[in-house]
């Protein structure tokens, strides 16, 4: 028996079990399940949905937003008013729920795009602190504090329909949302997130548009809880504003991080327990407060994954599961294994580049090229401005002047994301490896920037995703190879020791065929077999044509490497040539060795007639 | 007029001395507490168990109250704060077990008060006194000269001293202020144990301003924020500023339209003030980085 069948045998069996959990669940009623134990089925399915929303940002967005409260109560609001006037069909109420619910996630998310921790937190949170207010001033349609009551009499799609009838609805519609939700983070919209939560810097180097990609999960985190609130005003038959306290919001967030919030599945052990928990019990309700407490800090101190982690830990000691865990999503199909890859390398031209911070200037009139299919080493003492022009290049700073194209594309003055997918591939100083994710995944993420996928074509997981999916694998596969690394490709990326970490970022870049790769001191602190393996992946990259730029301060490493090297000083190129040339160049081994002499002209000769034009053209100036 | 604006600062005087004891763990240690505000409205519950039921002089609940709760500071910096290694690096996780210590100490609250609103008289009597066009209570000028000395000692202590200075350089890097000899651990302790004390210490005031009630905490936590957000984050001037200005707001707002017209105004100038300008208008430091 392959492991192929056996694989697709233990799927066929997970995904059989899960139908009939899903099927037992919408069928309780018939079994004889009582009304309030209906409601309390409902209140789980409820909670689900907004926790699903809080995990989506959240826990693999990073940023905590309180807010989903004020979203929860939108979406039923729309709902009892839509009702109010006489539209009780539950097919034009739920989509009109989510849209309001989209609009207020949307809002939500505008001061989250400028804040991030507590500042985004206490300003979600304020949104609930908004629901009395507002519905006092239109009161007309909300009824004040008195709120909406008699909420009876619903139908779906012109049927008019009966509490069971509902049951098997709200089950359904929370059903489909939780699938829409797995398929979502099991994406590359949800390694984008986790992308971003490590941070932004390295989101827009991977060619994410930050904004898009906060507001996109502020308003997928809103749709659910809007659904939830449309589920609400019917489960209850009556809405006001106490029914949704600030207390409520706690119980959302205690809900999914005792689940786990950076988890698919913790929403619904989560809710289950908040819900149907002893604390619902009238002589405990009393507690509840207390307890919603204590197990936030409990959990966020002890358990960081919430409990889902802790079960998952127990499921991979059963062999079968850790089995699945281990075989890679797509071996056994058809993938390049030839280690050999191609890159797209494009000629860099940096022409005249001035920065200046304040008074400080960091930059001033830089020019120099990089050519496919060559190392062009940057190096220079601390405050030379290396990394200051790395990040000119790659649009996290704009220059004050000059020019810079690839492959003769302008790309000066361009924003980080839009540089990163037009090609431009980069490292850190210090490697940005986003948490929990396995070493093929952290790879795969390089190939962000290619060919977007629609978030409906994630969600139904079309065809077009399935190949997105599958050439994004084996381009992760083949850099992971060629680098030699496949060994570790289900290694916990975050776990690695430094020097893997500084490979891995390579690899990574690798991974999304860039036009021009700029390394940023990729060989500080790694040991000598650290270095060999670097300089190995590095002069292979250059082969398959590669433009590098390589910046680094290990002169023997970078001499070693380069096939061009240009030495800045004082934010200017003072000499440039092949390593032998800058090795023998006096005015380099002076700024270096601190020697005073007089350039000779051996060291002009290094210098290129051009560079040299440039450079006088300049300073006449 | 004169009277909406004096009722608004002495208003103002409570939101302010939130922001300002709010202000203590964020300029120590970047660390924002949701649980302080609560310590505030415990200490209001104290202050009313201490002089209306055991029927004890202020000063000694103040000061018996500000010790309970610089003990629940303490405890809570060392199993909620410590244990997740490192302020900068468990900042969400922070987020998450400050917002559990809150809930802890209001559902501790509410379990032994129940929720009816209560009242504490001030011990310096409630008559009223007109000053300047507008009408005052003695708790308001007590208010006032709080929230003028405390914002000074502490603006002294945090620019002056050698607490004050570590501080500065753990929120810059943790790891360097380590190296350089700071006691970071002390400093975290510390920072939550004054913060924690002053809730107890002002208990017998807030509880003679606004009432003792658990529903106080959400709008005080609330309203402290802004008052944050509009002085700057990590100003203590800035803090008393805006918890006046945020005073001010809000009698204004109540006066010339209504009262639920003053969260929504307030949220408005909240984002308004967070986007054009995020440092506040007395921030030294930049809330978000680069």
């Amino acid at each position: 028996m392959t492991p192929r069948i056996v694989k697709s045998w233990i799927q066929g069996i997970h995904l059989a079990t899960v139908c009939f959990g899903i099927i037992l669940v919408a069928l309780l009623p018939q079994l004889g399940l009582s009304l309030y134990g209906q409601t309390q089925m409902l209140l789980v399915a409820i909670y689900v949905l907004v926790t699903s929303g809080i995990n989506l940002s959240f826990g693999y967005a990073g940023e905590m937003n309180l807010g989903q409260v004020a979203v929860f109560a939108g979406g039923a609001y729309i709902t009892a008013i839509l009702h109010v006037h006489g539209v009780n069909d539950l097919a034009i109420a739920m989509p009109a729920s989510m849209v309001a619910a989209a609009f207020l996630g949307f809002l939500t998310g505008i001061p989250g795009v400028r804040l991030t921790g507590f500042a985004l937190a206490m300003t979600s949170f304020f949104l609930v602190l908004l629901i009395g207010p507002l519905t006092n001033i239109f009161d007309s349609e909300t009824g004040g504090a008195v709120g909406l009551p008699g909420l009876l009499n619903w139908k779906f799609a012109a049927i008019n329909i009966d509490t069971q009838t509902f049951y098997v609805v709200a089950i359904a519609v929370t059903v489909a949302w939780f699938a829409a939700f797995r398929n979502l983070i099991r994406s590359r919209l949800g390694l984008s997130l986790q992308v971003l939560q490590c941070s932004s810097h390295l989101a827009r180097s991977l060619g994410l548009s930050v904004f898009r990609l906060k507001v996109t999960a502020y308003v997928l985190g809103g749709l659910p809880a809007g659904i939830a609130g449309s589920l609400y005003a019917v489960t209850t038959g009556y809405i006001g504003p106490a029914a949704f306290p600030f207390s409520l919001a706690i119980a959302f967030l205690a809900a999914s991080v005792i689940g786990g919030s950076k988890s698919i599945y913790g929403p619904l052990l989560g809710s289950a327990i908040l819900v149907l928990g002893p604390l619902q019990v009238a002589s405990f309700a009393k507690y509840s407060l207390l307890i919603y407490g204590l197990f936030l800090a409990v959990i966020a101190t002890l358990f960081s994954g919430g409990l889902i982690a802790f079960f998952t830990r127990i499921a991979d000691r059963i062999s079968l599961t850790r089995y699945l865990r281990l075989t890679p999503e797509t071996e056994g199909r058809s993938s390049p294994t030839d280690e050999v890859i191609d890159i797209p390398g494009e000629e860099l031209i940096v022409t005249g580049v001035h920065k200046a911070f304040g008074g400080l200037v960091a930059l001033s009139g830089v020019n120099l090229s990089a050519a496919p299919g060559q190392v062009t080493a940057i190096m220079g003492a601390n405050g030379a401005g290396k990394t200051t022009l790395l990040n000119v290049i790659s649009g996290l700073v704009s220059p004050d002047r000059g020019e810079v194209t690839i492959g003769g594309r302008r790309i000066t003055g361009q924003r980080a994301h839009v540089v990163a997918q037009a090609g431009v591939g980069r490292t850190f100083q210090s490697p940005l490896i986003p948490s929990g994710l396995s070493v093929a995944e952290v790879v795969a993420t390089g190939r962000l920037r290619h060919r977007a996928v629609s978030l409906l074509e994630i969600i139904f997981r079309a065809p077009s995703f399935h190949r997105a999916r599958r050439q994004d694998n084996s381009h992760a596969r083949v850099a992971l190879k060629f680098a030699g690394m496949s060994d570790l490709a289900t290694r916990r990326a975050d776990s690695l020791p430094l020097g893997p970490r500084r490979l891995l970022e390579v690899v990574r870049s690798l991974a999304s065929e860039p036009n021009v790769l700029l390394l940023d001191e990729p060989a500080s602190g790694l040991d000598d077999a650290g270095l060999a393996e670097l300089a190995q992946m590095v002069r292979r990259a250059r082969n398959s044509g590669a433009t590098i730029v390589l910046v680094e301060h290990n002169v023997a490493f970078l001499l070693s490497i380069a096939d061009t090297v240009h030495v800045m000083h004082l934010g200017s190129v003072i000499a440039s040539g092949s390593p032998e040339e800058i090795r023998e160049n006096d005015d380099v081994v002076a700024i270096y060795l601190g020697r005073r002499q007089v350039p000779n002209p051996a060291a002009r000769a290094a210098v290129t007639p051009s560079e040299r034009a440039r450079r006088r053209g300049e300073s006449d100036a | 007029m004169l009277i909406a604006i004096w009722a608004g600062l002495a208003t103002g005087a409570i939101y302010a001395l939130v922001a300002v004891t709010n202000n203590i763990t964020l300029s120590q240690l970047g660390v924002f507490n949701f649980a302080q505000t609560q310590f505030l409205v415990a200490g209001a519950y104290l202050a009313y168990q201490g002089i209306e039921v055991w029927g004890l002089p202020w000063y000694g609940v103040a000061i018996g109250s500000g010790v309970c709760l610089a003990s629940a500071g303490w405890a809570q910096e060392r199993f909620t704060i410590r244990p997740l290694g490192g302020l900068v690096a468990g900042h969400s996780a922070t987020l998450v077990t400050t917002v559990g210590v809150a809930t802890v100490v209001q559902g501790a609250l509410v379990l032994k008060w129940g929720t009816t609103p209560l009242t504490v008289p001030f011990f310096g009597g409630d008559g009223s006194f007109d000053f300047l066009g507008g009408r005052l209570q003695p708790v308001d000028v007590f208010l006032f000269g709080l929230t003028a000395c405390l914002c000074a000692c502490l603006y002294a202590a945090s620019s002056r001293t050698r607490w004050g200075l570590s501080g500065r350089a753990v929120t810059t890097d943790e790891d360097a202020a380590r190296l350089r000899g700071v006691n970071v651990e002390w400093l975290s302790s510390s920072s939550f144990m004054l913060a924690g004390f002053l809730g107890g210490v002002l208990g017998p005031f807030i509880a003679a301003k606004t009432g003792v009630a658990v529903e106080l905490s959400g709008s005080l936590l609330i309203y402290g924020f802004v008052a944050l957000a509009i002085g700057g984050f990590g100003s203590y001037i800035g803090a008393a500023v805006g918890g006046l200005a945020v005073g001010l707001i809000q009698s204004l707002v109540t006066r010339y339209f209504e009262l639920d017209w003053f969260p929504i105004t307030l949220f408005g100038i909240l984002l308004l003030v967070l986007i054009v300008r995020p440092t506040g208008v007395f921030g030294a430091r930049a809330t978000r980085s680069l």
